[in-house]
């Protein structure tokens, strides 16, 4: 059995300190291999991390700040919207067209692959966001906003969407959020399909679509 | 003054290395119980774990990857859908909470099967609901979905639902979601109300995985 080393005083605490300068941590390794380091940043105005490898500062995982604010700098997270149009005369006949947002706004840990799909890197809970402006509706009699995953596609109906549209230039918005079970390497795409006139509906006017996720537990 | 153990030499790190194989951790127990263990779980992908009690890889609080992605497994998180649609729930006026009997998930077991969330302890939820209705009728001329909790309703307001619909099949005229400050043993339930005619109006129904009707949350902060 592998030794322990306790700490069994009263206090049962144990004080690290560098003096003057220098970071205050605990390393943990297996086999001599850095895994991760935990401590205070004496560099990165004495936050706490948690950092993969072998430096506070390089890698960090975790970071919570004197205020008590935290971050998770590498966890999954993007955002992305369409460019100018998402697409022109892509759906209005019941086509399901699948959404493109071409312009990422950020994507940390680089899971969106810069179109159309979301790829879960490790198995867990996903909170999704989606929007999306249709124009030149006028015809449509019905229409589906979704969020296909691999596990199940959640979904907003509107019937008679030409007169939920603007009068005026028939253009409407969809949005739909959900909280998701994702496993590692399933995937999420923005779908739109509207049906009942001619194959003449646009998508996402001016960059007004967005497709968004973040990693939560 | 209580005896405390000081690493104060700035050489002196504080490693800890279990060589070729076994968790790197270090315990923090009181009166000889384990409470919370933190380290590197060598069976789990050289995961860094913040787990309770004395054993990583059982009660994992935290769990962050070799890539950076942080889970947390034991975080309040929920979500639940409507099977098949309530019959004649609303339309007169009627605010009706929904009911929403599949579970898709409930970690830490906060959401009672039915309706109604409980905060587990107090902080920031984010909580959102999408609503499917069915048979909205010409004379149907508003129609709210509402989150309510304990300290305040959320309303995200309809208005002449009719117009999306008047051939007796089915629609969401909206969703709702919103950040809630919740205190500890709180509840939020969802609530829809139909006025301006008949109580005719049917709420939910998914299909499989087929999710149109749902409400999820989670613990943000």
């Amino acid at each position: 059995m592998a030794k322990m080393n306790a700490i069994n005083n009263k206090s049962g605490s144990l004080t690290l300190d560098p003096g003057a300068s220098g970071d205050s941590f605990i390393q943990f390794d297996i086999n001599t291999t850095g895994e991760f380091r935990i401590g205070v940043d004496d560099d990165d105005l004495d936050k706490f991390k948690i950092s993969q490898g072998s430096a506070l500062g390089s890698n960090d995982t975790m970071v919570i700040t004197a205020a008590g604010e935290i971050t998770y700098p590498l966890t999954s997270a993007f955002c992305a919207s369409v460019t100018a149009w998402g697409g022109t005369n892509v759906t209005g006949d019941g086509t399901d067209y699948t959404i493109a947002f071409t312009t990422e706004y950020f994507d940390q840990n680089s899971d969106f692959d810069g179109t159309s799909t979301f790829t879960a890197p490790v198995t867990g809970k996903y909170y999704i966001t989606a929007s999306v402006l249709v124009d030149e509706v006028s015809a449509c009699t019905s229409s589906q906003f979704k969020i296909v995953t691999s596990n199940r596609t959640y979904k907003a109906y509107v019937l008679n969407v030409s007169q939920y549209a603007h009068a005026a230039n028939y253009q409407a918005t969809y949005s739909l959020s959900a909280l998701a079970d994702f496993d590692a390497s399933d995937t999420a795409t923005i779908h739109v399909d509207l049906a009942g006139g001619g194959k003449v509906v646009d998508i996402g006017y001016g960059g007004r679509g967005m497709f968004s996720a973040n990693l939560v537990c | 003054m209580a005896k405390m153990n000081t690493i104060n030499n700035k050489a002196e790190e504080l490693k800890i290395d279990p060589g070729a194989s076994g968790d790197s951790f270090v315990q923090f127990d009181i009166n000889g119980t384990g409470e919370f263990r933190i380290g590197v779980d060598d069976d789990d992908s050289d995961k860094f774990k913040v787990s309770y009690g004395s054993a990583l890889g059982s009660n994992d609080c935290l769990a962050i990857t070799n890539a950076g992605e942080v889970t947390k497994p034991l975080l309040p998180a929920f979500s639940a859908s409507i099977s098949s649609f309530i019959a004649n729930a609303t339309g007169d006026g009627t605010a009706y909470t929904v009911v929403f009997a599949t579970e898709t998930f409930d970690i830490n077991s906060d959401f009672d099967g039915t309706s109604t969330f409980t905060a587990p302890v107090t902080g920031k939820y984010k909580l959102c609901s999408n609503i499917l209705y069915k048979d909205i009728g010409a004379s149907h001329n508003d129609a709210y979905i509402e989150i309510v909790t304990s300290n305040r309703t959320y309303r995200s307001l309809t208005c002449e639902p009719s117009v999306l619909d008047q051939s007796s099949t089915q629609l969401n005229p909206g969703q709702i979601s919103v950040l809630c400050d919740m205190d500890a043993s709180d509840t939020a339930t969802i609530r829809v109300k139909v006025s301006g005619s008949t109580k005719t109006v049917d709420v939910g129904y998914s299909a499989g995985t087929d999710i149109q009707s749902i409400f999820c949350g989670y613990l943000a902060c």
